[in-house]
């Protein structure tokens, strides 16, 4: 009896996609990853434009590197390199930061997202001015639920200097929202 | 011992179970350290419900499979994806503006269907009208013109009775007809005298009962001739519709949306809201020419600027939405002939919640008749706003359109 491709391992699916099941091997990774991929491009980023590009860039690489790679241990992490290292050449390549205000800040009252609270927007601001190496841990972390591990295999770091980078970005973002805060607790 | 990195490891679940106990028992007598546990799980709550909320669009989703040659699990929901997004970018930019134009349409409609009823009632009402003018006018008439002539002083002092006074007069002469006639039965032939004088009034009572009945008679000929009158007042009621269109002053009131494309180069998603890009306007037209006013509207404004903010150069991208006010002056040329096209400049000098705006706009303005107008005209704006003591400015180029109704 055949196994459903939901049962397949992110390894076992990425190995299909050398095979004629790769349409569908692919539809199922790009389910399993895709949430992880668009999640980080667009916090990183912080521009819709530009997150979009390199989401879809990394799918078209992680596709393609498939050709070249018959064994891969942790698929989640890979996809999140390729789109990682994406987002430092499109960071490069934008001199400038480029902050695109919510909408919110300047009419409250009106939500393109309908779950999309005042405290999600707000920390999705706060994020836009951390330290891009605090900002990408936190994403890591917070967006994406890779651990410490995973994290400091990812970026080449260590474990500590993970957990610290993590740690000092949820206590710039309480920093920054400090008063909205308060205000939170309150109610 | 730092129960801010407790904490920390709490919500990484890394918590040991004897720092675990350790961190309560503070909690539970600290309330700074409760004040920040609260708040960080503030954070991590909206965080969790930011990363469910962030999830591909379908039309990202289609648009990764395409380009791998796939089909997509979700080819068909990319697809109708894609066209609804095709409508919600093109819906409020066509849409509002035919929306606002179908609504000025019917509005003008009413006024000007509740007028032409007005006037069809004018026109129903001049033939029952007609006649009682002319009889008021014919019985006064004939009234005074024999008053004048006879002298008859009862006709003066109660003109309104003349009716009255006719058919009393009428009694008398049938009961002086039938008291003649019993007398004629009654009185000796030998009474020569009486019967000589009662000739006499006899002659006389026709001479007075003679005047009532030529009054009846011309009041009678005037209304037997009412065709000219109703034409004179059919005439008399349409003079206000065509003196309307040459009244000064006279107000204009305007309706346009505005269609233009950014002349700053902003990525940002602009704010978008069902009254975005329209402009409503009171015009007071003081000759064919000129025309002053006030507009009010609402507009996507793109904003690109920077300033350094801690040593950093920070470049902001938006495209808030901001209500603008403001008065406007327009010069209409003379029309093109017969065609009802008239050229027409504009300028316009107000405000937004972001700084000073300035509006300028050349275009043809059609007036086929009546009230109504329409408008076509390309428009450019400019907006000068503040960030960090630096004056930046957002403009745009493109068409306006709408309808105006004058009254």
């Amino acid at each position: 009896m055949e196994r459903q491709l939901s049962e397949y391992s992110d390894t076992e699916l990425f190995a299909l996609l050398r095979t004629e099941r790769r349409e569908l091997a692919f539809g199922e990774l790009y389910s399993r990853l895709s949430p992880n991929v668009f999640a980080y491009c667009m916090r990183v980023l912080g521009s819709r434009d530009r997150a979009y590009d390199v989401f879809q860039d990394t799918f078209m690489r992680f596709y393609q590197s498939a050709e070249r790679i018959e064994y891969l241990e942790n698929v989640r992490a890979y996809a999140l390199t390729i789109c990682r290292n994406l987002c430092l050449n499109e960071k490069k390549r934008a001199q400038t930061q480029v902050v695109e205000f919510d909408e919110a800040l300047y009419n409250p009252g009106i939500s393109r997202e309908a779950d999309r609270s005042e405290m999600m927007k707000l920390i999705t601001m706060a994020m836009e001015l951390l330290p891009h190496d605090q900002k990408e841990v936190f994403v890591l972390r917070e967006y994406d639920g890779l651990s410490y591990n995973e994290i400091s295999a990812m970026l080449n770091i260590k474990l500590e200097t993970a957990k610290v980078r993590v740690f000092r970005a949820r206590q710039r973002i309480k920093e920054i929202l400090e008063p909205y805060l308060n205000e939170f607790s309150k109610e | 011992m730092d129960y801010r990195d407790h904490i920390n490891d709490l919500l990484d679940g890394d918590l040991e179970a004897i720092n675990e106990s350790a961190l309560f028992g503070e909690l539970a007598v600290n309330s700074e350290l409760r004040s920040e546990f609260k708040q960080q799980l503030a954070i991590r709550s909206a965080v969790q419900n930011d990363r469910v909320a962030l999830v591909p669009p379908v039309a990202l989703t289609s648009s990764v499979f395409s380009g791998l040659g796939f089909a997509g699990p979700l080819a068909g929901a990319a697809a109708g994806a894609v066209g609804g997004s095709l409508l919600s970018t093109w819906l409020p930019k066509v849409g509002v503006p035919l929306l606002a134009a179908a609504a000025a349409t019917g509005i003008t409609w009413g006024i000007l269907r509740s007028d032409s009823q007005q006037h069809e009632q004018v026109a129903q009402q001049a033939p029952q009208q007609a006649p009682q003018q002319t009889v008021q006018q014919t019985v006064q008439q004939p009234v005074q013109q024999p008053v004048v002539q006879t002298g008859a002083t009862t006709v003066v002092e109660k003109p309104c009775n003349h009716e009255t006074q006719i058919a009393a007069l009428k009694r008398d002469n049938a009961i002086l007809r039938t008291e003649l006639q019993r007398a004629r039965t009654v009185v000796e032939p030998t009474n020569e005298q009486s019967l000589a004088e009662q000739n006499i009034e006899r002659t006389s009572m026709p001479a007075q009962e003679m005047q009532p009945a030529q009054r009846v008679t011309l009041t009678n000929a005037i209304t037997l001739a009412p065709a000219s009158d109703q034409r004179m007042i059919q005439q008399t009621s349409l003079q206000p519709i065509t003196m309307r269109s040459t009244m000064y002053p006279a107000f204009l009131v305007q309706l346009r949306g505005i269609s233009t494309s950014s002349l700053v180069d902003v990525n940002a998603p602009a704010q978008s809201t069902w009254y975005e890009n329209v402009g409503l306007g009171l015009l007071y037209q003081l000759s064919d020419n000129h025309a002053v006013g006030v507009e009010m509207g609402s507009e996507v404004f793109p904003m690109s600027f920077q300033g350094d903010i801690n040593g950093q150069t920070i470049r902001y991208q938006q495209q808030p939405q901001s209500m603008w006010a403001g008065a406007a002056y327009r010069y209409t040329l003379s029309p093109l002939g017969t065609s009802g096209f008239a050229p027409f400049g504009q300028v316009f000098l107000g405000g937004t919640s972001f700084g000073p705006l300035g509006r300028a706009t050349a275009g043809l303005q059609y007036s086929p008749s009546g009230p109504l107008s329409f408008i076509l005209g390309v428009e450019g704006m400019a907006m000068a706003y503040q960030f960090n003591s630096s004056w930046f400015t957002s403009s745009k180029l493109g068409l306006t359109y709408g309808v105006a109704v004058r009254f």
